[in-house]
């Protein structure tokens, strides 16, 4: 029995609404539009559909990433951490609870795993091969305000590997991010007041520690 | 990502006396409650009347500007690295497309194992034998050890029975010895122990053979009569 069948007796949901406007047939590879509900990319996966959840991985694999990178600082930890995130998110794709957003619980999921990853290489240094070129040999057509961007964001990586995991999370969440305290707060699984006071002291210590990391960059040239 | 929801009451912030906000009049914020909520500010995470009472209050103050500044530049400073981290070489839409590779086959490969995991599950409900096949290489010992052991408890099956050779002639097994057996025959009723099993019982068999025919060998009663020529006296 065709899926479309089996599932007539439902209401169609706007995946399936996208999909049938487009001309696409329910199941094939298509991407959705973006007003697609990620509840309904769950259901649609829940009910066997693969591009479904595809779909999904297309639309947070990027973000995912990210924030997994600007956790750990490290491209093949962070590409690690999200591909096992989607894993764990498949595994337990029955688990999901509807109610909540979908991001929020894969967020969830990658700033755990990223910390997991943090505890297990707690005594490691950063990996300047993580940026690319090397800053002492970059390219000399690049221009110059693009090299400082890059020296200028290694020293802030470097201070933020100094910060407590805890600290560094949230710093990326809401300053990289730009995701809500209110939203953080399932996230990291804290109350809304605990997400305010623990941005409020990662701002401090990061402030503190960026500007101790310049001083100390500027005191070689003073001398 | 809107943080309109994350606009609070600067009194919230601080455990201090609420005396430090000033109401009368143009509403004015001390310093020490400045300096509490500056890190809130920075980020832009304090509503707009709150923000407007906190630069009225830097403009006028010359600590809190310079806190201000301060956390201004090492905020801004964040978002250097978000802004330069897309710009990251190797970091493409190539490497994207290889990581959505990565994670898609990824998910298929543990989709499969998943469906057959529940397959197999569903065949056992139905009281369906389901066949173990190409065991990983990691349950490959785990799958020869259950052999040898039952090829020593052969082995030493066979010997315990012919050192109890002349034991047996008092009667039967042990009933210990028969439970050991029935045990290892227990294991035994699986496909791969088989073979095994189909020893043991060969031996005991024989022994119960040899047995029986020493029970009467020995005892007079069933001893048959002499032939008629008398026996042989060499």
């Amino acid at each position: 029995m065709p899926f479309s069948e089996a599932r007539s007796s439902k209401p169609v949901s706007t995946y399936q609404q996208a999909l049938q406007a487009s001309g696409e047939d329910y199941g094939r590879r298509a991407q959705p539009a973006q007003d697609v509900l990620d509840t309904d990319l769950v259901q649609a996966a829940l009910d066997g559909d693969f591009v479904a959840f595809e779909s999904l991985v297309t639309r947070y694999e990027r973000k995912a990433f990210w924030l997994a990178f600007h956790v750990l600082g490290q491209v093949e930890e962070s590409r690690d951490v999200v591909q096992e995130a989607f894993v764990r998110v498949y595994k337990s794709l029955n688990r999901f609870d509807f109610a909540k957003n979908f991001y929020t619980w894969l967020y969830r999921i990658v700033t755990n795993l990223a910390i997991d990853s943090l505890r297990k290489n707690k005594h490691r240094t950063l990996q300047l091969d993580d940026f690319g070129d090397s800053l002492e040999h970059g390219n000399p057509d690049e221009p110059q305000a693009r090299l400082e961007g890059k020296e200028l964001s290694q020293r802030v990586r470097e201070v933020l590997d100094q910060m407590h995991p805890r600290f560094r999370t949230i710093l990326a969440l809401r300053d990289l991010h730009g995701i809500s305290c209110r939203e953080i707060a399932p996230i990291l699984a804290l109350t809304y007041a605990t997400v305010r006071w623990r941005l409020h002291k990662a701002r401090q210590l990061f402030r503190e520690r960026w500007e101790r990391a310049a001083e100390a960059s500027d005191e070689p040239a003073d001398k | 990502m809107n943080d309109k929801d994350d606009n609070i009451d600067p009194r919230e912030l601080v455990s201090g006396d609420a005396s430090d906000v000033n109401t009368s009049g143009p509403v004015q914020l001390s310093c020490t409650l400045v300096l509490e909520i500056l890190p809130e500010a920075v980020g832009g995470d304090l509503d707009e009347e709150t923000l407007a009472i906190v630069a009225r209050h830097i403009a006028d103050c010359h600590a809190c500007a310079k806190e201000w500044v301060s956390l201004r530049k090492a905020y801004q400073s964040l978002q250097v690295l978000r802004e330069t981290a897309s710009q990251m070489p190797g970091l493409d839409d190539a490497f994207f497309a290889e990581l959505h590779v990565d994670i898609i086959g990824e998910i298929r490969h543990q989709a499969l194992k998943v469906h057959d995991a529940r397959r197999i599950q569903a065949m056992r409900q139905l009281g369906a034998t389901v066949p173990v096949v190409a065991p990983r290489s990691s349950w490959r010992v785990a799958a020869i050890l259950p052999k040898l052991v039952a090829f020593a408890a052969t082995l030493l099956l066979g010997i315990f029975l012919g050192s109890m050779n002349g034991a047996a002639d008092k009667g039967s097994l042990d009933p210990g010895m028969r439970n050991a057996t029935e045990d290892i025959m227990l294991i035994g009723e699986s496909e791969l122990y088989s073979d095994y099993m189909r020893r043991v019982r060969e031996i005991v068999n024989e022994f119960d053979k040899l047995r029986q025919k020493r029970k009467e060998a020995s005892n007079p009663k069933t001893l048959k009569a002499p032939p008629a020529g008398g026996g042989d006296d060499r």
